[in-house]
Parts: C-alpha cells; structure tokens; sequence
C-alpha cells in the first residue's frame, strides 16, 4: 500500500536521510524508532511530499512526488505540532477537513472529546490539543495515517484511548506509519519496527521476528545443575551461573538439550530472559555503532 | 479550487481582524469627516478610504498568511493539497475579495458620511473642470484603488514569505504607503538619465489610485494610464509567481 | 538583574536583524542623502541624513517582536520562574532596546560623518554656524540626543501596546500609525481652536519633538510648545507610558 524506493532525503544540499527502502502492507501498524535527530520525522515529512528528495513514493500505486499530491487525499498526518487554528473551535477545526459529519461525530465521541469540542482551542491544554491533532488525521476514513509522536502530553486515559483505537482502525485496514518515543506503548500495537539511525534503515522487522531474534539469552535449572555445569565445560558451551539458575545463549539451546539427553538430565527450568523492549533498541544500536566502529 | 476557496474563506471569516479592520475603516473615515472642512476631497477620496484601504489589506493579508505558520497548520496546506498553487491562489483570491467588500463599504460610507459631514454645500453631480462629476470621480477612484489592492495583497503575500516577520511586513507597507510615491517621485527626478526606466519601479504604481481621474498626476508618474494600469497587473503577476516559488520553498 | 539583563543581551545579539539593522539605516541615510537634494547639506548633516525616521522605523519592528516572539513560544514563562521579579523581565527587555537605541544614533552619527565625503552634497565645514547659532557639529549631537529621547517615548509605547495587544501586526500598525500620523491627528485635534492650552499637551505632539528641533519655524506653530516644554512632555510620558505598561506587564496571565 506504501511503498518507499531509494529515497533520499535533502534540505538545502545536505542530504539528511539515504537510501530509505520499505513497503508497507494493509492494515500493518508500523512503529518508526530511532534516536533523536534520526531522520524520523524527515522520512514522515517525505512521505508527504513536503520534502526535496529523489526516489521514488507510491501509495496504492500511485506516484508522490513534491508537486503531486493526488494520492495523499486519503492519509492523515501529525507532524511534530498538531496543526489547530487556535482561533476556532475543536469541532471548527475538524469540520475544515471532514467530508462527512458522522465521521467526525464517531471521531469525536471515540477520542472522549465532547465535552470541550465546541470551546475555542485556544484554552487547550497540551492533551487536549493532541488529541485534536489525532482527530485530524482519523478524518474521512483514511488509508494511511501518519503519527509523528502521538502520545505528547497525553495522560494515562487518553493514551489508553489512543491505541484502543489505533487497534480498531488498523483492524478495519487502515495502515498506521507511528513513531514515538514511548517504546512501552509502541510496543502494544505495533506489528512491525522500522529502526532508523543517522538517515539510514538498520532494522526493518515483524515485530514478532525482532523479538525471536533478539532474545538471546535463557535461564536454565536441570535435575543436576553441577553436573550439567561440569558437563557445559568440558563441552565448551560458554554458560553463567546466576543464583540457582544457569544462563546461555539461545543458539546453544539444542545443543545442550542433546548432551542432556545422552546423560539421562533433564530440564526443570527453561526461560527465556525478558529483556526490555528499551534495553533491545538500546542493543541493537549499540550493535550497529560496533559494526560501523569495526569498519 | 472551490473547495480551497471554501476553506480559506471559512478560516478567514472566523478571524476577528477583518471584523476589527473593517471597524478601523469606519472609525478612520469618520476620523477624517470630523478633521478636514474640504468637503470636495473628503469625498473624491472617500473620506480618506482610499489611503486606508491599502494599509488595512497588507496588515489582514500578510498575517492571514503568517498565521500558518505559527499555527503550525502550513503543513496541512501543503500536504493536502493536490495543488498547491490553487491554494495559495485561494488565500490570495479570499483575501482580495475581502478587500472588494471593503472598497463597496467604503462606497457606502462615503454617500452616508457625506450627508453628515458635507451637508449639501457640495453636491455629488457638481462637475469638475475636464474631470467629470464628483461621483464619477469618486467612483473611478475607487476602482483604481480596486487595482491597486491587486498589487497589494500580492506584495503582501510575497513580502511575508520573504521576510518572515510580520510587524516588518507591515512597517514596510506603511512606509510604501506614505512615502513610496514621494520616494519614487524623488528617484525620478534625482536620476533624470534614466527616467524611462525608473518610471517602472514598483513605488510608482500607487498612483494608479489618483491618476486615472486627474491627468495632473502623469507629470509625476510619467506614465500614461493604460501603461500604468499595466504595471500594476505585471506587477502583481510577478508578485504572484515570485511568492508562490517562495512558499512552495519554504520549509515546514 | 544582571543575569536577565544578561539573558536579554544574548538573545538579542543573536538575532539577524539586530546586526542587519545598521545596514539597513545605512542604506536608507544613503538613500536620503540623494533625494533631500544636493543642496541640503546642512541639514543633511544636522539629521544624520534623516536618520530620526528611519531609525524609528527599525525600533518599532524590533521592539514589537521582542514580546511576541516570547509569548509565541511560551518562552515568556520560563523567563518569568527564571528572574526574581517581573519588574526585572520588564526592565531588561526595556534597557536592552535603549542600549540598541543608543547603538543605532551612534552608527548614525559614525555614517554621517562618512557620508558627508561622499558626492550626495555639498561640501561645508563642521564648524559653519547653523541653526540655534551653533556650529554644525553641535547641532547634529543636540538633534541626536533629542532624538534619543523621541525614540525612547516610541520604544516605551511599544512595550506599552505589546503588554496590551499580543497581536503584534495590530501593535506594529498602531504604533507606525502614531509615528507617520500622530502630528497630524493632534494637529487637527489642535486646529478645533478649543482647550488648546490643554490639548497642546496631548502625547501626540510629542510627536513634533525631533522635528520641530531642526526646523523650530514651522514646527512651533503645529505644536504649540516651546522646545524645552517639548522635552518636559516628552520625558513625563516616558515616565507614564513605561509605568502603565509595566502595570499591565504585572498582572498579565501567562
């Protein structure tokens, strides 16, 4: 539905993202993650051809260029600010986009906002006007929307209510394009991670793969841990005792279980290590930073 | 383009300054019946409406504009819209409607006031030599003012992108409005070599405003009216493809 | 006071139109130079080519977006937790924009004094004896540190229309407006031939104060005040506009 080719990204003649590469399919909810000054917002602003750059941009197959916007009439966008006229109501607001009233009725009730919709926004608070903003963007039934820090300002209920509807729409095929710094929240909807660091893709993942690979480490207990520590030595099967439990690597996971079989052990504890979604990004950019050090 | 015009005019007409503009004109036009005793030129230039119309129209355009920017909201604009010319277009369109409904009020303050101000020591069909009837005059008046607003909400739309700070737009435009002709007038007589040219110098069109009803004003502008009233069109076509390349590259 | 004054100063120099400014004046004193006609240099030089106007011109912009450029950015409020009282916010933002007045009259007198060698004038001797019976070069300090006070009421009535209005297209217009018109409407308002003993007094005329210094013959008949009383009503209006609007400034809600 979106697809990305070869695209670099230019203010002025600095080039500040490149070769940006990804397709995106129905209904995905695709978490944007990188650190700041990444290139995230650049790639979003890209996206909606407000941005010099070369490549190529299609949604639904059809072409955006700088001068072309035909095929954005149907994406939602929240870039950085939510883009209110503070000098109209909520519900003003909505109505300079709305094609049809009971879209943006449903759109309103969904978000909780009925209560202040028809009071001039200028006496938002922050929430408030985030959750305008994200109104916006859910505006006409749109194929693609795109969240560029969603959460900013949003209190625990209003959060909640956020990605209860990120689901609901995403469900019913809208594609979601979201970055954040709220990994936590990111991670309960997203189906799959684009991590990005200096302008450039490192990670372009299901979300259900990232975590299968990146969870390296078990815990294990046997009926004989000494022995098993002892029989892991000689075996040269790098281990670490923890308290009562053994820890290895994941890919010695068959190996080890085959060494257990052959002396009549067994598993009576076999964990996988939860690991932080934070602690993983945090990870993997180490990793990448090694690589390019390496290099 | 409809549904740009629908837009711009809805975020327009919810704005409180062109409700407060058209307030100031009223109060300036009635500023100007209580201070001069000239009846006649009272109403020639429409108790001094067509001095203010400019003024009014680079402060409303150029914010209107602006606004976008603050708000954040030029991203929306951008991105929406299958063309971005059209909705540039548009914002300058609604604006310079908004100037025509201020020139057809003007018009009607001006036959009002000037029952108030002006009694009936002048009348509106006393002729004037070689110039036609007051009210002919007044008419046409406005109708240059009409054109000139042309070039106006254009140079306001272009100054604001390229200086990016309103109060500067709008200290500039006041002081093209009361100095520019004297300036450009200054230039052509300073520079006598090259008069052919420096009679086109964008200065110089603010006098489409008086020439076109008192032929006394082509010594100062040395240009004929159907070459000035080409000026202000070429001008504001400039003005338009110039700011609308600036706000098509202008970062969001 | 002296972080904020310090604060102020930093974020004043690195604004672009700050050191823009000057260029800007010189361009204009140059442009006055040629259309005040080459006759004119005695006067040219009393006025630093004209350099009331234009330097008037550029406060009003700089001093218009001072305020709203922090209340766009809610900056303001960090300013205001930052300094001990808002008497110091205030009067730092006030002080900087003087230390820039003072700034901008020097940069005048500094270009008059180059531009008198250039071919927009004649050429007359410093010491020829001018208006007030004077020699030239006295009449140009006298102009420049009248001016200085004309300015200074402008600037105050600036902070005084930011504190009042955010919109700072609408503070900028009105303030051009008293600038350009101001002689005019008090002039008028003196014409009524009424009160005038009072009126003459009105803040407008104040208005007068640099020009009628250089041109007292004309001037004095649309004033209606005498030189010194001109500065009196000058620096009494500072003293009441700078309060009202720090008042205003006081119980403002951010």
């Amino acid at each position: 539905m979106l697809k990305v080719s070869e695209v670099n990204t230019f203010v002025g003649k600095k080039k500040i993202t490149s070769k940006i590469n990804f397709e995106i399919s129905l209904g995905e909810v695709v978490g944007l993650i990188g650190p700041n000054g990444a290139g995230k917002t650049t790639i979003m602003k890209t996206i909606l051809g407000v941005m010099k750059f070369t490549g190529q941009i299609y949604l639904n197959h059809a072409v955006v260029t700088e001068n072309n916007h035909q095929a954005l009439s149907k994406v939602g966008a929240l870039i950085e600010h939510p883009a209110i006229y503070p000098y109209l109501s909520g519900r003003e607001n909505l109505a300079l986009y709305a094609h049809d009233q009971e879209d943006c009725q449903q759109i309103i009730s969904l978000l909780q906002m009925s209560a202040y919709i028809d009071k001039k926004c200028k006496g938002y608070s922050l929430g408030m006007k985030q959750k305008l903003g994200i109104a916006i963007t859910l505006l006409n039934k749109p194929k693609l929307v795109i969240l560029d820090e969603p959460l900013n300002g949003l209190d625990v209920e209003a959060t909640i209510v956020v990605r209860k509807i990120i689901v609901k729409y995403a469900n019913e095929g809208t594609t979601f394009l979201i970055s954040s710094h709220i990994l936590s929240e990111l991670q309960k909807v997203m189906t799959r991670i684009i991590l990005i660091n200096h302008g450039e893709i490192v990670v372009d993942q299901k979300i259900s793969d990232f975590n299968r690979q990146n969870r390296p480490q078990y815990q294990v207990q046997t009926d004989n841990n000494e022995l098993t520590a002892q029989l892991l030595q000689t075996n040269q099967i790098q281990f670490q005792q923890v308290n009562d439990d053994l820890v290895v690597a994941q890919a010695d996971l068959f190996a080890i279980q085959d060494l257990l079989y052959q002396q009549r052990q067994h598993f009576i504890k076999l964990a996988p290590i939860a690991i932080s979604f934070e602690q993983l990004i945090i990870n993997e950019l180490n990793r990448q930073r090694g690589e390019k050090d390496a290099k | 383009m409809q549904n740009d015009l629908q837009i711009e005019w809805y975020k327009f007409r919810k704005q409180r300054l062109p409700l407060y503009s058209s307030l100031a004109l009223v109060l300036l036009m009635i500023y100007s019946g209580l201070t001069s005793s000239d009846g006649r030129s009272l109403m020639l230039s429409s108790f001094g409406a067509i001095q203010w119309l400019p003024i009014i129209l680079i402060a409303v355009g150029s914010s209107f504009l602006d606004m976008e920017y603050r708000y954040h909201t030029v991203i929306m604009l951008r991105y929406k819209s299958s063309n971005l010319f059209k909705s540039y277009l548009a914002k300058l369109v609604i604006v310079y409607f908004y100037g025509v409904g201020l020139v057809l009020l003007a018009l009607l303050l001006t036959i009002l006031l000037k029952g108030v101000f002006v009694g009936n020591q002048v009348r509106w069909f006393d002729l004037i030599a070689d110039r036609g009837s007051i009210l002919q005059i007044t008419l046409v008046n406005l109708l240059g003012t009409l054109l000139y607003l042309l070039f106006i909400v254009t140079m306001s739309f272009m100054l604001i992108l390229i200086v990016k700070i309103n109060a500067a737009v709008i200290g500039i435009s006041l002081a093209i409005s009361f100095f520019g002709a004297g300036l450009s007038e200054a230039l052509i007589k300073t520079f006598t070599d090259a008069t052919t040219i420096l009679r086109w110098n964008p200065l110089n069109m603010i006098l489409v405003t008086q020439q076109l009803t008192n032929s006394q004003y082509v010594q100062i502008s040395h240009l004929t009216n159907p070459e000035i009233i080409v000026g202000v069109f070429g001008y504001a076509l400039l003005f338009l493809i110039l700011g609308y390349q600036l706000f098509k590259k202008r970062p969001v | 006071m002296k972080f904020s004054l310090y604060q102020e100063f930093y974020k004043f120099v690195h604004r672009k139109l700050t050191w823009l400014a000057p260029f800007i004046l010189l361009a204009l004193m140059i442009f006055t130079g040629y259309s005040i006609g080459y006759h004119q240099e005695k006067l040219s030089t009393m006025t630093c080519y004209d350099s009331p106007d234009w330097i008037v011109f550029i406060l009003i912009i700089i001093g218009a977006t001072i305020f709203s450029m922090e209340f766009q950015n809610n900056a303001i409020l960090t300013l205001l937790y930052k300094s001990k009282s808002k008497i110091q916010v205030y009067l730092s933002k006030y002080l900087i924009i003087f230390g820039y007045n003072l700034y901008l009259h020097g940069w005048a007198i500094l270009f008059t004094v180059g531009l008198r060698y250039a071919p927009l004038n004649s050429h007359v001797s410093w010491s020829t004896i001018y208006r007030y019976h004077q020699p030239l070069w006295q009449n140009m300090l006298l102009t420049a540190l009248v001016d200085l006070l004309a300015t200074t009421l402008i600037i105050t009535l600036v902070f005084l229309l930011s504190c009042l209005i955010e919109n700072n297209a609408v503070v900028t217009t009105l303030s051009f407006l008293i600038v350009f018109m101001g002689q005019t409407v008090s002039a008028s308002l003196l014409n009524l031939g009424k009160f005038t003993a009072i009126l003459k007094w009105n803040p407008l005329n104040m208005t007068n104060l640099t020009r009628q210094y250089y041109n007292y013959v004309t001037y004095f008949q649309t004033s209606h005040l005498l030189n010194y009383q001109l500065v009196v009503g000058t620096i009494l209006y500072i003293v009441i506009f700078f309060t009202l609007g720090y008042q205003i400034f006081r119980r403002k809600r951010f």
